[in-house]
């Protein structure tokens, strides 16, 4: 029900809540709580029924769109919103686990003083507020500017509030603060179109991609979109008469996630990309491959790439001529390309934008809109003005929301420092960080799902951020507490009372302006639709071209370096606090719960280490210590570390795990020279891997586009298998049989699916002993496989595809259960049922591909994340085997609800939970009695990638894989 | 030890009596020192399988993807070593071999007991034992009943039948012992051994359908010592494992249970003779047939691990290829040799005439048999394990305390037993003895002949 | 006239057997023996027929079988559940089951039937039983009237008892 009334809504929640919490306790343990019925019951609220609210996407600057799933008050499953034109109904790993930061138990319940001595105590919500309220007035007093709010960008009327809210008192200091801001990138726009947003890129439209160095998959500005725009390019269409594929290649020190779907990986040092591109842009200025149309007096830029020989560039970076010669000749015939970048010098990007204007993309594959939104991120001086303005006592009272600067900034910024010299420092926020532990005031802060907000990642989009549930803790809205202050203790009175209204105000204020239009109508439709998504109009750019007259740098060579990248999932840190972003694999090395230093095997020869040894990486601004993991997925000279774990303080989740990456770098970079030793002590990685090397079996399969272009199937290594083989009279499935169709090509690894799966089938994490122990639960896992030397000349990069239970027909795991615990449904599913199983683990041991997950304990939800658990599935106790079902409640649920309507199941009306969260729609599910399906023509539109994993076993799984692509080799 | 001079190598029917009954009277402060011993172990264990039953699994080494491994094959090789009492008793009665009479109650009684050992673990290995009895059919109201096609169910069927079938058997043949015991006793064992013998005479008529009975529950027996053991094999043989997948498991399982029986009665006796000072009644020449046969199963059994591995080179599947290379070469390679050396190698001394019949050594050898077949049902079952088809899965996998725990209470639990039973019942059939009495004395003068040398 | 019990013990069966034989040829009572090992020398002299608990083992196979395939048969039809694609008739599976069941059976009825046929558990000892029975000695006891007694005696010794009493019934 998208339609109830906020009015409506809150007060069903209020009597629901406690049902639902009641409702939300497993059965294995004692009710805690009382049931209390629904006084008046809530004509929208059918208990046992979903609601739905569309919100927004807190958790990286992207901001898609959300739908939030909503069971007796509670939150219990986040997807994204299908009116969102950003994220288009996906949402990455990261944004669905922020139900893991509402209902986090480490969030603090209440108001906390720290008293002189530095001890911390809890105080009322009158207390605090009158304390901070006191400070501020003595503060706005004192002089101007003496008091400063330092928060995370969170939309444009949070940013309204927080400035009205400093002006109120007497100052001018609002900081925005986000760890990673994409400054090259705006700066490389400044200097070449006079703009700092962001450009919106259209990959799909391109048919070359180069990235420098951007994770575009993983990190990189909006992933969810990319991904999606990714696959679209990498998807096999007729261009020029014959079928082919997206070329694309990555220029980068590491392997990421990204840099392994791309056609071909160029290792270069940190650093080095730029020189590359700028190379690149030096061979398509030599072969005047630039579109006649560009405004580039194209002898000054020749002039200016002039040092960038392809031969010169080689001899830096130790890139082959060749290859930047093709890089160059491709792009520039190319109808559509595009190039980006992702290093933390603007140089690199300004190439980048210099070959796509040059060659004309600008407008087609990379463009920016008119009415480009106020930008909500300060610039690194801005923010480096309030640090030092802090440092030199400038300031009485600083307000801190949703940033954690002691975490996150390099440790040259020597925030620590600056905040001691503030008297009085107040942090509103959820789980106590490094930050909150040098506050002296700490306030709990509504989570954004709980409070109002918006908005406004790129022109004519502004996504709305609704509260989806009554607040979990005893917590306020940060905007309330700012507008609360600033009505008590200074003389201008705020426009608004609440955050609340103010959204509503501002909203109210977009409405169209036409007679007929009632404002409120569009109120309704927004928080119906989780924002306003309007057409968008290319802006006009005007070039100048002065930047590249100035001559380019060219990075410094470094014996050794230190190569820092975002986590995929914990990106800046924020993410270590939740049990699921820490236990889910990071796709390409496949560890978890802890902070690695990747180095290449040479490199770990010269540094005498081995995987597991602990080994302690100094550059001038700090040293940290990590687990070496020993890759070739890595450049040699180069170690990658992530970016996100080594909190000391964030909730037991994120407490020293790992090492913080963020100390060793210069504010802003990405890389530094390093020196790195032994310490001569281990820590075991922990990882659910074992082995990386596939063995010729076929469980990913790829084949070229070559190939796929002349029709020819490859030979795979294992047994060939003419057709399926009955011994005995095949089962009939009279109604539907269901089955799935993955497309291996689109799948990236970004683990959507995996995330999307725990948050639907109440999957339990078991923590980093747990896994190293082998007992993660995920029922839907990445495969991870390197190509070994025999397949090396003829394969991706990397074998990446989602594994769950093939749901067989001739299930090994079904004849062996003794007691029909697992049997094989109506419907053509393996099913799993876990009240009859009595915990032999015959089956586990007899599924080929070991998909199978067995309780070896109780699983345990720390309260409050227990009322995250999704009441339509039950939560499996102590000795019994689960797995994937296909998620049979939402089949159920689309079944039921087709039968009180007394219809047919439409196609595409159920849709499985890691389909919905998949970026690239690699999954499709549907009924395989159903020719017409969209899962059926998947496979048949795509006969020659059809294979299925392990077929020689004839377990006739009822997932039919689409094998992945790659470019053979030479022909990138 | 050759037979002392002094045993008078010309028993009589009383003689035996004698001998037999005398080990029954009243045991001694060491005895039950080790009895004592044994069952602190079992409390010990049975402690370890609460906490297990409290907590979970978890509490053992097992992991993805290794499902099974210590608990599993104790289960194996407890049945395996069962199957030589049932082989002594029913088979060899059935061919009539004249050795088999003094040891053949010995062997039974480990055939009971280790059964009852070995039955245990299936349940200590469930998640939720306290639903053990879902594996039975039996009337509910969810019409819900088990799945006769899972080998598990099979393993219910067949254990069960054999634990049953064995201990009547058993009870059979000590009916008329226990009526000797009972003329003999006197107090309390009187009463008990009364009750026991349930007023058996030995009249021509009870002797009559005593005698036919016994020879078709031996003719019921036969059949399914064998059926037990391969069911317990299609444990693995029906899964489509590599490693586990193969046709020879069944007569393989049979002969490797039959070799660590015998083998493991031998580790029994020899103590047993001595301690219990019986060695006018079991002479060498009841060693010596014992150790032939578990020289012939060794060669059966080396021959069963030969065919597996050309079967697995013959018939060219890779993935079955890189399992047995696992085996033999991969991390846990050692322990494969350590079995084929205890199983295959060690076992080749029993050519030598004079090894059989020389105690010490025989019992050296026999304790290497049963360990390299504990080792070869590890190997089999965790080790297959390790080397599934989804090598992104292949693990490792290290025994817990627990485990460890439980399987030395296992061990307890079985001597412990099989201690108690030495010094209450006959653990020689006298009966039988005195049927073949005429072989004893044969073998006893042999005996001599051969101290004297 | 009064029925007496003549005990006569033996050191071999085999004199035991041809006391037996004369006995039988004498028509002289009713005899029973007493043995510590199954003797077939005494069984033949006696020229008992086979037992019977041949019957009763068979019984329990044959019921063995049949309940066997009646509960696998009858609970897969109970509730037809796919198994792996399995047909719901698995023959070898069910055969297994079968087997089992017969030999457990089979085994159950022919303990039972020997105990039956035997008449033990006996709460009493039959009279003339003596404990040397048991363990070294064949035993005869004949009841006959008080006149044919010496006959009875006389081939007892003749055919080489140890020794002869007579006890009053």
């Amino acid at each position: 029900m998208r339609e109830g009334t906020s009015i409506s809504r809150r007060s069903f929640i209020k009597l629901a809540a406690t049902a639902g919490a009641a409702a939300a306790i497993p059965g294995c343990e004692p009710a805690a709580r009382k049931l209390i019925p629904y006084v008046v019951p809530d004509e929208n609220v059918v208990p046992g029924v979903p609601s739905f609210f569309a919100t927004t996407c807190n958790e990286c600057p992207a901001g898609c769109g959300v739908v939030a799933r909503i069971r007796e008050g509670r939150v219990v499953k986040l997807e994204g919103n299908p009116a969102d034109p950003i994220g288009q109904g996906a949402l990455c790993a990261r944004g669905q686990a922020a139900l893991q930061g509402v209902y986090n138990p480490d969030r603090l319940a209440h108001p906390q003083v720290r008293g002189g001595d530095g001890a911390i105590r809890t105080a009322s919500w009158d207390e605090a507020e009158k304390m901070f309220g006191d400070r501020l007035a003595t503060a706005a007093k004192a002089g101007k500017d003496r008091v400063a709010f330092f928060g995370v960008p969170n939309g444009p009327t949070f940013s309204k509030i927080a400035l009205a809210f400093v002006a109120a008192h007497n100052s001018s200091r609002a900081i925005f603060y986000e760890a990673i801001n994409n400054e090259p990138t705006r700066a490389a726009a400044k200097m070449l179109f006079g703009r700092r947003d962001l450009p919106i890129y259209r990959i799909d439209q391109a048919e070359v991609l180069i990235s420098f160095g951007a994770d575009f998959l993983e990190t990189w500005q909006s992933p969810v979109e990319l991904a999606r725009q990714y696959s679209q390019f990498r998807t096999p269409q007729k261009r020029r008469g014959t079928l082919t594929i997206g070329r694309s290649a990555y220029v980068g020190p590491r392997l990421s996630m990204t840099a392994s779907k791309c056609d071909e990986w160029i290792a270069t040092a940190p650093g080095a990309q730029a020189d590359v591109a700028w190379s690149v842009l030096n061979v398509l200025v030599k072969q005047g491959k630039v579109s006649q149309n560009s405004d580039f007096d194209l002898a000054a830029l020749g002039k200016a790439v002039e040092n960038f020989d392809p031969a010169a560039t080689s001899a830096r970076t130790g890139v082959p001529v060749e290859t930047i010669t093709r890089l160059g000749e491709t792009f520039g015939k190319a109808d559509g390309a595009l190039a980006i970048a992702g290093t933390d010098d603007s140089s690199a990007h300004l190439a980048a934008m210099i070959l796509n204007s040059v060659t004309g993309n600008f407008g087609k594959t990379i463009m920016f809109f008119e009415g480009a939104p106020a930008e909500d991120t300060s610039t690194p001086d801005e923010v480096d003005a309030a640090v030092d303005a802090m440092r030199g006592g400038e300031i009485d009272v600083l307000v801190i929301a949703g940033v954690n600067p002691v975490f996150t900034m390099p440790a040259s910024a020597r925030v620590a420092e600056a905040l001691q010299k503030v008297p009085f420092v107040v942090w509103m926020g959820g789980v106590p960080d490094e930050t909150a532990a040098m506050a002296s005031l700490l306030i709990p802060a509504h989570h954004p799902l709980e409070s109002w907000r918006d908005t406004a990642p790129r022109a004519g989009i502004r996504g709305l951020g609704q509260p989806v549930m009554q607040p979990v803790f005893d917590s306020k809205p940060v905007g309330d507490i700012l507008i609360a202050a600033a009505a008590k203790t200074s003389s201008t009175k705020l426009p608004w009372t609440t955050a609340a209204e103010a959204v509503k105000a501002e909203w109210l204020a977009l409405a169209p302006k036409a007679e007929d239009e009632n404002p409120e109508d569009f109120w309704i439709n927004v928080r119906r639709e989780g924002g306003s998504f309007e057409e968008q109009h290319l802006a006009a750019l005007s070039l100048d071209t002065s930047p590249f007259k100035a001559a380019v740098p060219t990075a410094a060579q470094m014996e050794l370096s230190v190569y820092a990248y975002p986590h995929i999932f914990l990106y800046d840190g924020r993410g270590a606090d939740k049990p699921w972003l820490q236990e889910l694999p990071e796709p390409v090395t496949q560890l978890v719960w802890d902070s690695w230093a990747e180095v290449h095997p040479d490199t770990a020869r010269k540094l005498g280490v081995s995987r597991d040894d602990i080994i302690e990486i100094k550059t001038e601004h700090g040293a940290i210590e990590a687990p070496v993991l020993v890759e070739s997925s890595v450049r040699p000279g180069v170690i990658a570390v992530p970016i996100g774990q080594g909190h000391r303080a964030y909730g037991r989740y994120a407490k020293d795990v790992g090492a913080n990456t963020w100390t060793i770098l210069a504010a802003g970079a990405t890389f530094a020279a390093a020196t790195a030793r032994a310490t001569g002590t281990t820590r075991a990685l922990v990882t659910p891997l074992g082995k990386s090397d596939m063995m010729g079996r076929s469980i990913v399969e790829a084949m070229s586009i070559e190939q796929l272009a002349s029709g020819v199937v490859p030979k795979s290594e294992a047994e060939e298998v003419s057709g399926p083989f009955e011994m005995y009279a095949p089962w009939k499935y009279a109604g539907h049989k269901w089955g799935m169709t993955i497309d291996v090509n689109a799948c990236t690894g970004c683990s959507a699916c995996v995330t999307a799966c725990y948050a639907e089938n109440n999957v339990p994490t078991v923590g980093r002993d747990g896994v190293d122990r082998g007992r993660i639960m995920s029922w839907i896992r990445i495969e991870r496989y390197f190509p070994n030397e025999k397949e090396a000349a003829e394969a991706p990069q990397l074998y990446l595809a989602p594994m769950l239970c093939q749901q067989c027909d001739h299930a090994p795991c079904e004849p062996v259960c003794p007691v029909f615990a697992s049997y094989h449904t109506e419907e053509g599913l393996n099913g799993q049922v876990y009240n009859r199983c009595v915990g032999t683990r015959y089956c586990e041991n007899n599924c080929p591909y070991k998909v199978r997950r067995f309780n070896w304990f109780v699983p345990e939800w720390p309260a409050p994340l227990n009322l995250q658990l999704n009441p339509d599935v039950t939560v499996r106790g102590a000795g019994v085997m689960e797995k994937c079902t296909f998620c049979v409640q939402r089949i159920q649920f689309a079944e039921l609800n087709a039968k009180t309507e007394d219809r047919q199941l439409r196609d595409g009306e159920i849709v499985t939970a890691c389909q919905q969260a998949c970026p690239t729609r690699a999954i499709t599910f549907g009924d395989s009695n159903d020719p017409a399906s969209a899962m059926m023509r998947r496979r048949d539109d795509n006969k020659l990638r059809n294979y299925r994993a392990l077929e020689e076993l004839n377990t006739q799984p009822a997932i039919t894989y689409l094998r992945d692509l790659y470019r053979e080799k030479g022909k990138a | 030890m050759a037979a002392a001079p002094k045993t008078n190598t010309e028993p009589s029917y009383r003689d035996i009596d004698r001998s037999v009954l005398r080990v029954m009277e009243p045991a001694g402060r060491a005895y039950w020192a080790w009895v004592g011993f044994c069952f602190t172990l079992v409390g010990i264990a049975a402690g370890f399988w609460a906490h297990q039953i409290y907590s979970g699994l978890g509490v053992t080494g097992l992991r993805q993807p290794v499902m099974w491994a210590i608990y599993i094959t104790n289960f194996v090789f407890w049945v395996g070593i069962a199957h030589s009492g049932t082989l002594i008793s029913a088979i060899l009665f059935l061919f009539r071999t004249k050795w088999r009479t003094a040891v053949y109650r010995a062997a039974e009684t480990m055939t009971i007991f280790a059964v009852a050992t070995a039955g245990l673990f299936p349940l200590i290995h469930l998640g939720r034992v306290w639903f053990f009895y879902w594996l039975l059919p039996y009337p509910n109201e969810r019409y819900l009943q088990p799945d006769f096609r899972s080998p598990l169910v099979w393993d219910a069927f067949a254990v069960s039948t054999y634990l049953t079938i064995s201990a009547l058997f058993w009870t059979m043949g000590l009916i008329p012992d226990i009526a000797n015991a009972r003329e003999a006793a006197t107090g309390w064992r009187k009463t008990f051994y009364t009750v026991l013998a349930m007023g058996w005479q030995g009249t021509d008529r009870q002797w009559r359908h005593y005698s036919m009975a016994y020879l078709l529950m031996a003719g019921l027996a036969t059949p399914l010592v064998l059926s037990v053991h391969s069911v317990v094999s299609w444990d693995f043989a029906m899964a489509i494992n590599p490693g586990w997948h193969s046709t020879i498991f069944a007569p393989y399982f049979v002969a490797g249970a039959i070799f660590s029986g015998v083998a493991m009665v031998i580790t029994l006796l020899i103590p047993m003779r001595k301690l219990l000072g019986i060695e006018d009644l079991l002479t060498e020449w009841h060693f010596d047939n014992l150790a032939k046969v578990v020289l012939l199963t060794s060669l059966v059994v080396s021959y069963a691990y030969i065919t597996e591995a050309f079967m697995t080179w013959y018939a060219g599947d890779p993935i079955e290829q890189t399992t047995f290379h696992m085996r033999y070469f991969g991390p846990w390679g050692w322990m494969y040799w350590v079995m084929v050396l205890c199983n295959c190698v060690i076992p080749l001394l029993l050519f030598s005439p004079r090894i059989r019949v020389n105690l010490r050594a025989l019992w050296v050898i026999t304790i290497f048999v049963n360990i390299g077949m504990w080792f070869e049902r590890f190997v089999i079952i965790a080790g297959s394990l390790t080397a599934n088809f989804e090598p992104s899965q292949w693990a490792s996998y290290r025994p817990s305390l627990t485990e460890i725990m439980i399987t030395v209470g296992s061990f307890a639990w079985f001597l412990g037993l099989f201690s108690l039973f030495s010094r209450f019942l006959p653990i020689i059939s006298m009966t039988e003895l005195k049927e073949g009495i005429v072989w004893l004395r044969k073998a006893l003068k042999r005996d001599r002949v051969r101290a004297a040398a | 006239m009064s029925t007496i019990a003549i005990i006569s013990s033996f050191a071999d069966d085999a004199q035991c057997a041809h006391a037996i034989e004369e006995l039988r040829a004498a028509k002289v009572g009713d005899f029973n023996t007493f043995s510590p090992i199954p003797s077939h020398r005494i069984e033949h002299a006696i020229g008992l027929k086979k037992s019977p608990v041949r019957w009763i083992v068979l019984m329990g196979g044959i019921s063995g079988v049949l309940t066997g395939l009646a509960i696998t048969i009858g609970t897969t039809y109970e509730w037809r559940l796919n198994a792996g694609g399995k047909p719901l008739l698995s023959w070898p599976p069910f055969i297994i089951i079968c087997f089992e069941l017969m030999v457990l059976l089979g085994g159950i009825f022919g303990f039972l039937g020997v105990l039956g046929l035997s008449g033990i558990p006996a709460a009493e000892i039959a009279p003339g039983y003596d404990g040397r029975f048991g363990e070294d000695r064949f035993g005869v006891v004949v009841r006959c009237d008080e006149d044919e007694a010496a006959r009875v005696e006389s081939i007892m010794k003749d055919s080489g008892a140890e020794e002869v009493m007579r006890e009053g019934v």
